[in-house]
């Protein structure tokens, strides 16, 4: 009932997440790459707004195995011609890192920014999931959401990048 | 004569993808003399995930007639790459072009040759080319790769933001000081310090 | 808002003309889904398969022979006649691409006997009014085809004189040698010697059930495809011709493919031994000549794009039928990726240039100007083997047996002037 019964709980309940993001499993970044591109330029088809995946989209391998894929800028500080637009004003970024582990890869970390557009409230939704465990999980669970607040994040269950961008398009996006 | 038209990976599967679900499509895609493994690997991952199908990949030389048939009609409707390098000697695309018939499927095929390869197809194997058609394509680049330039713009947005510069960065990563936030992540792989993630 | 919806419901709806066009020009979709689905003009070649499908009716023991370049129509020929004779004659059509039983490059005497075997045995097997009892009088016929093509596993003794290796299988041995089995290919599984006098092996099995088959549904015709895969005649000769008399014999009539070859130069004495050697030519395109057009219009080729275009993919196809319908398929591709509501101009010259190209790879600096001499001349020797291979890769077509060009878009792409460097 208490602090320390939150703590103990957000703890296990962290450990378990972490497990979970470890043991997920992904095909190699460059074929997760290409899944995300052919995903966004389907749904680019659909909406009026101009967004060229091709040049929005990037791939970039680094040593120790570690790929990054990118779509708009690092941090959201304002509409920038580097992110997906929505018809409804709103704006995507996000980025990833994976592993390469054999023939797979898994998700070391990730962040998907969507921001509404100004005046609407909650003012963005962002999906996190970090690398190693917070020293209080049960401020920063290692897989969480910020709904339009950045330093509330709640739990939420481990993804596919495509999951993610699933509930951003056909779910948050339709659902104004 | 004019170039083979260059197209990305996935201009290619959005025309495969227009001629439609078991098309039954013979395409040439060329590549250069400096053609990798990893350039085969990107472009079966972007078709795959153009035409939402699963992409194999074969080596002609290796297979006999009938294991080339039956690896290719089992299934017979995802998509088949099959490679053909230099060495492919005339008798043996003799051979191939032979047995056209008995490889034809519902699933799109991709013949994946080098220039010489093209010459000696053209030449040795006459039913395949006329199932071709001008279907050849060279695999551009695409765009997708980050630039040293988009990497170095990164780094700034990243240096800003925290207030510190990449080798304090090293530093406290090495010390285990860092948050374990995403963008921290992906500064280290971003300087190719993937090593101390 | 409503304008977004109204261009995404204008997109899906281009899309959707564009693939029902694109289904309908395929080049590779096999002739039987384009007769099914109506997309056919049968009377192209004068209802050539007609012709064919009566005298082989009429002639049992007749061999006619279709020849014609790739891409001709031959395929779409053989099909209609199997149509024809299954609608108007009394007979059992068995329609054999003999490419996809068996590798032509390792074929041998035999292997078309054994093919039709395996067909006809198949045929009587599954037909609902055979009757049982005679399945089974047959069971043995029906195993020595299979035999005969697909081998057989033989137990036999091995001396220790002659022994020249460990034995596969389980095997009794005594001081002298050992039985032992072995695996027997057949003549759907090269390699074979090919050994003229393995063929009465076959010649009593089929004539068992060619006996049956006339009891229960009249003659048998085979239509052979593939064969003209041979380029070269002699291959022909040699290994298909000896088949094809015991087909006589046996009074089933054969209607078969053949390398355009046959027709030319060392070949040219193969059509002696044939009742009937047809020659499907590339269609002309004339302004006078609607047939090609009418392949178009046929298949609704007319939904996109005009008169203009259409006729100028007829005139670049050369009349080529599989280059048409590949041109035609190619240009709507341009125009939907170039963002076209129909197929252009610009589309049609794109596509006419990328085929020209195509057939000009791999060329020599020789052969193009003996395409170029050629074409000035109007002249073709068809004894020379260059001319031949020229004839064999479609980069000359020929309208009748003296009337020879090059193809149209091959001279367009070659003397097209050359693009400046960038």
């Amino acid at each position: 009932m208490s602090l320390e019964d939150a703590l103990r709980r957000a703890a296990m309940l962290d450990a378990k997440m972490h497990r979970e993001a470890k043991g997920h499993e992904l095909p190699l970044p460059h074929a997760v790459f290409s899944q995300l591109r052919a995903y966004l330029i389907r749904r680019a088809e659909g909406i009026a707004a101009e967004n060229n995946v091709w040049q929005l989209l990037k791939f970039s391998s680094a040593i120790g195995g570690l790929s990054y894929i990118a779509l708009g800028p690092t941090f959201d500080k304002g509409l920038s011609p580097y992110h997906f637009r929505f018809d409804s004003g709103a704006r995507l970024s996000f980025g990833l890192t994976l592993r390469e582990d054999d023939r797979l890869s898994r998700l070391v970390s990730a962040r998907y920014h969507y921001q509404l557009p100004e005046g609407q409230s909650p003012a963005f939704f962002r999906f996190d999931l970090i690398d190693a465990p917070h020293e209080n999980p049960l401020l920063e669970p290692c897989s969480h959401l910020h709904p339009g607040l950045e330093h509330v994040r709640l739990p939420v269950a481990i993804h596919d990048p495509i999951e993610v961008l699933d509930r951003i398009f056909f779910v948050i996006e339709r659902n104004p | 004569m004019p170039d083979i038209r260059e197209h990305t990976a996935l201009e290619i599967g959005q025309r495969l993808e227009l001629r439609g679900q078991d098309s039954s499509s013979w395409i040439i895609v060329l590549v250069g003399d400096s053609s990798t493994g990893a350039k085969l690997e990107h472009f079966r991952d972007d078709i795959a995930s153009v035409l939402q199908k699963p992409t194999r990949i074969f080596q002609i030389e290796t297979k006999t007639f009938e294991e080339l048939r039956e690896e290719l009609h089992n299934p017979g409707n995802d998509v088949a790459i099959l490679v053909a390098d230099d060495g492919l000697t005339a008798e043996l695309w003799s051979s191939f072009d032979l047995m056209r018939g008995a490889i034809e499927r519902a699933g799109p095929i991709v013949l994946w040759l080098s220039g010489n390869s093209i010459r000696h197809m053209t030449e040795n194997a006459p039913n395949i080319r006329s199932y071709v058609g001008s279907s050849f394509f060279v695999v551009g680049p695409d765009g997708g790769f980050m630039t040293a330039e988009e990497r170095a713009q990164r780094l700034t947005e990243l240096i800003e933001h925290y207030g510190f510069g990449n080798e304090e960065l090293i530093h406290r990563a090495q010390l285990k000081t860092l948050p374990p936030d995403p963008e921290i992540i992906e500064w280290l792989v971003l300087l190719g310090r993937g090593d101390l993630v | 808002m409503v304008d977004s919806v109204s261009s995404l419901t204008a997109g899906a709806a281009r899309r959707s003309k564009f693939r029902a066009f694109m289904q309908a020009f395929n080049p590779t979709a096999p002739a039987q889904v384009a007769i099914e689905a109506g997309l056919i003009c049968e009377d192209l070649h004068r209802s050539l398969y007609q012709n064919l499908g009566a005298r082989a009716d009429l002639e049992a023991g007749s061999l006619q022979l279709l020849v014609g370049g790739i891409g001709s129509g031959k395929t779409t020929e053989l099909l209609l006649a199997v149509k024809w004779l299954r609608e108007h004659a009394d007979v059992l059509p068995l329609y054999i691409d003999i490419t996809t039983e068996t590798d032509l490059s390792g074929l041998n005497v035999g292997s078309l006997l054994a093919s039709f075997g395996t067909h006809l045995s198949s045929r009587l097997q599954k037909a609902p009014n055979f009757a049982r009892e005679r399945k089974v009088e047959l069971k043995e016929t029906f195993q020595k085809i299979r035999e005969f093509a697909f081998g057989r596993v033989e137990r036999v003794w091995v001396s220790y004189d002659q022994d020249e290796g460990e034995p596969d299988f389980e095997d009794e041995s005594t001081e002298e040698g050992y039985f032992t089995f072995q695996k027997l290919p057949g003549k759907l599984k090269p390699p074979l010697p090919a050994l003229r006098r393995d063929l009465g092996q076959i010649v009593e099995p089929l004539k068992k059930l060619l006996e049956a088959a006339r009891v229960y549904s009249k003659d048998v015709i085979v239509v052979l495809d593939g064969l003209d895969r041979l380029l070269v005649p002699e291959k022909f000769l040699a290994v298909a011709f000896q088949d094809f008399r015991v087909f006589r014999s046996l009074k089933v009539s054969v209607l078969s493919t053949a390398p355009i070859s046959i027709l030319y130069g060392v070949g040219n004495s193969v059509p002696e031994y044939f009742d009937r050697v047809q020659h499907v030519p590339a269609l002309v395109a004339g302004p006078k000549d609607d047939l090609l057009r009418s392949v178009i219009q046929k298949r609704g080729g007319l939904n996109l794009m005009g008169v203009e275009e259409a006729d100028s993919l007829c005139k670049f196809s050369g009349g080529v039928l599989r280059d048409l319908i590949s041109l035609a398929r190619d240009a709507a591709e341009e125009a939907y990726i170039s963002g076209h509501q129909s197929i252009t101009a610009e589309d049609t010259a794109k596509v006419v240039q990328q085929l020209g190209a195509s057939y000009m790879r791999g060329l020599s600096p020789e052969s193009i100007k003996a395409l170029l001499a050629m074409e000035k001349s109007k002249e073709f020797d068809v004894s020379k083997p260059a001319n031949i291979e020229f004839l064999v890769t479609r980069r000359v077509l020929e309208y009748s047996t003296n009337n020879f060009r090059p193809h149209p878009a091959l001279l367009s792409a070659i003397l097209a002037p050359e693009e400046p460097n960038a």
